[in-house]
């Protein structure tokens, strides 16, 4: 299982007001309001732990959960600049998030061992249907380059739950994958299944 | 109580802003769903919960917020509240 999420900043700065009244109270557990207001960077702390959530929200959803949007029910711990954990009931998902001037991202798997295949794009366009498109493109591309697949016969398809699941000649394969798209970045992440 | 057609024409007026798929929109219909159709950023989902909570002059709760992911669960959470709020939903006469 994996979730991703990423955030661009200047598109971010235009479209969202975090500040404005009631926006902190729908989506910050009263301790993690606190980790934002002793923050000297409020914005970066806001937006890095949203972009925790919305990641560990995608794995979540790979349990077989049903859609929800409650940002409350997950909750963020700060374990250092890029390291964390998201709390959602019975399960600790494990965070990995990039600062870059321009963008943040966020990555989630299960366990700190996990090793998602990632990476980062710019997008030239900012119609969604395009961005959709091209980052499972890109998806498929990495996951061709690194198993030797044919390209042309991968594809990617969404469940009811909006969960995006690969497939090879029709057939299911065993990676988890996760899309994001925001303003001027897209991003994928992958991981096999551990073989023990 | 306002009739469907007016209340969805109300929850049109608060979601333009935020929708990134224009066609969409123009279609929008009960099962309009914000972030699958509407391509609504889930950050944003976060303000049209704000700004229906101004106009109405509502409390939406967490646990309500949950389901709002479309036009109708939207709506049907506004009609509870507005309920809530004193107007009652089945009034009984009395006399």
């Amino acid at each position: 299982m994996i979730g991703n999420d990423i955030i661009d900043i200047e598109r971010t700065l235009l479209e969202t007001d975090w500040q404005r009244k009631g926006f902190i109270q729908k989506v910050f557990h009263p301790d993690e309001q606190e980790l934002i207001h002793s923050s000297d960077d409020p914005f970066g702390l806001v937006w890095r732990m949203w972009s925790m959530k919305e990641s560990a929200y995608k794995l979540f959803l790979q349990t077989g959960q049903d859609r929800f949007f409650n940002p409350l029910r997950l909750r963020c711990m700060i374990s250092s600049s890029e390291e964390g954990f998201v709390k959602i009931e019975e399960l600790q998902i494990y965070t990995r998030s990039k600062s870059d001037p321009d963008f943040i991202f966020t990555s989630a798997s299960p366990n700190y061992a996990d090793e998602p295949v990632d990476n980062v794009f710019n997008l030239t366009k900012t119609d969604t249907h395009f961005q959709s498109k091209f980052t499972h493109r890109q998806l498929l591309k990495s996951i061709a380059r690194k198993t030797n697949l044919n390209l042309r016969r991968l594809n990617v398809r969404k469940t009811d739950q909006n969960v995006p699941e690969v497939f090879y000649d029709g057939q299911k394969l065993g990676i988890s994958v996760s899309l994001t798209h925001h303003g001027d970045y897209g991003a994928y992440s992958w991981i096999r299944p551990i073989v023990v | 109580m306002k009739d469907k057609t007016q209340m969805i024409a109300e929850m049109k007026t608060i979601i333009k802003p935020y929708v990134q798929d224009q066609e969409a929109f123009e279609s929008l219909n009960e099962n309009t769903h914000f972030i699958d159709d509407l391509k609504v950023n889930s950050a944003n989902l976060v303000d049209i919960i704000l700004d229906i909570e101004d106009k109405y002059d509502i409390e939406i709760d967490n646990d309500s917020m949950e389901k709002m992911l479309n036009v109708k669960a939207a709506l049907e959470v506004v009609e509870e509240k507005i309920g809530d709020s004193g107007i009652p939903r089945n009034p009984e006469s009395k006399g």
